[in-house]
């Protein structure tokens, strides 16, 4: 059989990179699914990892946080905070992959099932939260970090917006 | 790119892809098997699963092979079919060969509340419940070998 002519080996090149970036959709994606079970089952000493060494997390309105030890500081602090017993779902994923760089936009809802009144926990039901990721991600040594992290919450009541997400930095 | 490098490169290609269509395949499996759950279809439904597959649902205990399964689901059919949502999300399905393994998020909104002689209309309360599947790929397609599900809010089961 005759070496490939040229045509054929830009096609099969073209094929490898939608294969690629398929792939890494089908990764990040799962990743994003693990991390946020891992909030829900409050993994809090697990969550830094998720990060790239020089990441940013940009939640709500505790203000840009940006390496290592910001962040991991960030979740240890959540361990104090009592919310348990609620329900989370991430839905709607827009994932959009160049080479090793990607971008992400999920909606996410938090279903309250009680609330502190008086100091007592109360069964309270129909409580929602809808809030919205807009992530960057990078892989390093094959696996997906985030190296951009930030979250509103956006209904009923929407957090302030704060700084945006800042443009990326093109090679 | 000589003959062999581009052979292999086609080859390892076709890999990857296929790799990808069983993620898809075992998504709508599962997502198949939740929508006909939820509104007590039966039919088919053993199919789904390998002839040596394990069930544990919640408090249920294991049901091992579809004659135990089928009697699990005709128990589960029993319990009523009331007009609850579910939502299905955030897989991590990994792919090995011929066996895969799943997680997956689950949710119930329910919509009645059972009440002395029939139901109350109630919205609000919901559970949340996790999936760990192991799926094994047959002859023709990919089934569930072992399926288990526990409820993890708003109120906790054992693993």
């Amino acid at each position: 059989m005759s070496d490939p002519t040229s045509d054929q080996s830009e096609a099969l090149i073209r094929l490898e990179a939608r294969i690629d970036a398929l792939e890494s959709r089908e990764a990040i994606e799962a990743f994003h699914a693990r991390f946020v079970r891992a909030v829900a089952d409050r993994e809090f000493e697990a969550l830094a990892s998720y990060f790239s060494t020089d990441a940013t997390l940009d939640m709500r309105t505790h203000g840009p946080k940006s390496g290592a030890a910001e962040i991991a500081a960030h979740f240890e602090h959540m361990v104090t905070v009592p919310l348990i017993g609620a329900g989370y779902i991430l839905s709607s994923p827009d994932i959009t992959v160049v080479g090793d760089d990607a971008d992400g936009r999920w909606t996410w809802h938090r279903l309250h099932s009680s609330a502190q009144i008086g100091g007592q926990d109360v069964r309270v039901w129909g409580v929602w939260e809808e809030g919205r990721y807009d992530c960057r991600y990078r892989r390093q040594n094959g696996e997906w970090k985030f190296s951009y992290l930030r979250f509103r919450m956006v209904r009923p009541d929407a957090d302030p917006e704060g700084a945006p997400l800042p443009p990326r930095e093109l090679p | 790119m000589n003959q062999s490098e581009y052979a292999q490169r086609t080859t390892d290609a076709g890999r990857r892809l296929s790799l990808l269509a069983d993620l898809a395949e075992l998504r709508d499996l599962t997502r198949g098997y939740v929508r006909r759950l939820a509104v007590r279809d039966w039919s088919g439904m053993l199919d789904d699963f390998t002839a040596d597959a394990v069930v544990s649902i919640r408090e249920h205990g294991e049901s091992r092979g579809r004659a135990e399964i089928a009697d699990l689901f005709e128990r589960m059919h029993a319990a009523g079919s009331p007009p609850d949502g579910y939502l299905l999300t955030s897989p991590e399905i990994e792919v090995s060969g011929n066996t895969a393994i799943g997680i997956w998020t689950w949710h119930r909104l329910f919509s009645e509340l059972p009440v002395m002689g029939g139901a109350l209309r109630v919205a609000g309360p919901w559970w949340e419940g996790r999936y760990r599947i192991g799926y094994r790929r047959e002859a023709d397609r990919w089934r569930f070998a072992d399926l288990r599900f526990r409820l993890v809010a708003s109120s906790e089961e054992a693993a």
